[in-house]
C-alpha cells in the first residue's frame, strides 16, 4: 500500500501524501515525544520530518520499509532539536521478584487509561535516548540492528542504553507507584 | 527473572503509544507541502526566464562591438579602445551573471 501511494506522489499527486500523514503521525509523535519531552516541540519535529520526507521521496529506494526510512528522519530531527540532555541523577536500584510482583499487582488493579498515564509519565521522566530505545525495542518491535540503523548508534551503545533504560524504567515506575499509594493513604 | 521482567516491560511499553493531540496537524502539513510545491514551481519558472533573457543579452552583447565600427567618434577617441572597453565590461557582466545563474539553477533546496 505504501509503494502505491509513493508512486502516486512521485507522479505529481501531492495530495496522495495525506495517506502517509494519517498512517504514521501517531507513532512519529510518540518517538519525537520520547526525545524532546514537549508536545509542541514534538509536533514541530514531526511536521518538519513529514516535509523532509515529501521532498526526499524520490531518493527512497524501497529497500527498507517506508516506516523505517521515515522514522529515521523523525529521530534525526528530534535528536537535532533536543537542546541538552538531562543528567539522570536518581539512583537506579535492582528490582527483585517481590518488587516486580508488587508492581504487576499495582498496575493491574488500575484502569487502562490510568495505567497508560503512569507509563507515559515514566517515559517522560527518562533521559531521551533511554525512552526512545525502549519504545523502538518494545513498542515498534525493532531489533538491535534496526535500532542502530534508525538512530546511528553503535550496536554496543544500543545494548548499553537498553540495559540502563530497563533499570531506569522500573526504578522510576516503582517510585511513582509508591508515591501514589502513599498519597492515597 | 529476566524474561519475566522483559515480558512485563514489553506489555507496559506496548501501551505507551501516543496520539497526535493536534486535530489540525494533517491540514497544516499539507498546506506547508502545497506552499513549498508552489514556491518550487515559481522558482523554476523564474530560472527559465532568467536563462532566456541571459541568452538575449549575450547575443546583444556580442553584437555591440560589431556595431561600434559603424559609429562615428571624435578624432581624439580611439574606436578600438572603445570596442575593447565594451568587450571587457560585457565579459565581466557575462561571467558574473553566468556564475549567479548556475548557482541558482543547481542550488539544492534548503530544508
Amino acid at each position: 500500500m505504501d509503494n502505491h501511494y509513493i508512486h502516486k506522489v512521485l507522479k505529481g499527486d501531492s495530495s496522495a501524501f495525506t495517506y502517509f500523514i494519517q498512517q504514521y503521525k501517531d507513532m512519529a509523535f510518540t518517538l519525537a515525544m520520547s526525545v524532546v519531552k514537549d508536545a509542541f516541540v514534538a509536533e514541530e519535529v514531526v511536521h518538519d520530518a513529514f516535509l523532509k520526507a515529501f521532498h526526499s521521496l524520490a531518493k527512497f529506494q524501497m529497500r527498507s520499509r517506508f516506516s523505517t526510512w521515515f522514522y529515521r528522519i523523525v529521530i534525526n530531527e528530534a535528536l537535532k532539536r533536543e537542546k541538552k540532555e538531562i543528567k539522570w541523577k536518581n539512583r537506579t536500584s535492582e528490582i527483585n521478584e517481590e518488587t516486580l510482583a508488587q508492581l504487576e499487582q499495582n498496575l493491574s488493579s488500575q484502569a487502562i487509561e490510568q495505567r497508560q498515564t503512569y507509563i507515559c509519565e515514566v517515559l517522560d521522566k527518562m533521559p531521551p535516548k533511554e525512552s526512545l530505545a525502549l519504545r523502538l525495542f518494545y513498542l515498534n518491535s525493532y531489533n538491535i540492528e534496526e535500532i542502530t540503523e534508525l538512530t546511528g548508534w553503535s550496536v554496543a551503545n544500543v545494548k548499553v542504553i537498553l540495559h540502563r533504560a530497563r533499570k531506569t524504567f522500573y526504578s522510576t515506575m516503582k517510585n511513582l507507584i509508591g508515591d501514589e499509594i502513599y498519597q492515597l493513604l | 527473572m529476566n524474561s519475566e521482567k522483559d515480558k512485563l516491560l514489553e506489555s507496559l511499553i506496548g501501551q505507551s503509544e501516543l496520539k497526535m493531540p493536534f486535530p489540525d496537524f494533517d491540514q497544516k502539513v499539507m498546506e506547508s507541502i502545497r506552499q513549498s510545491v508552489s514556491a518550487e514551481k515559481e522558482r523554476k519558472s523564474m530560472i527559465t526566464k532568467s536563462w532566456f533573457f541571459f541568452v538575449i543579452g549575450l547575443l546583444l552583447g556580442s553584437a555591440a562591438p560589431v556595431l561600434v565600427k559603424y559609429m562615428q567618434f571624435p578624432e581624439n577617441i580611439n574606436p578600438q579602445l572603445v570596442t575593447l572597453v565594451i568587450q571587457i565590461i560585457i565579459s565581466l557582466i557575462f561571467l558574473f551573471v553566468l556564475e549567479r545563474l548556475i548557482s541558482v539553477t543547481f542550488r539544492r533546496r534548503k530544508q
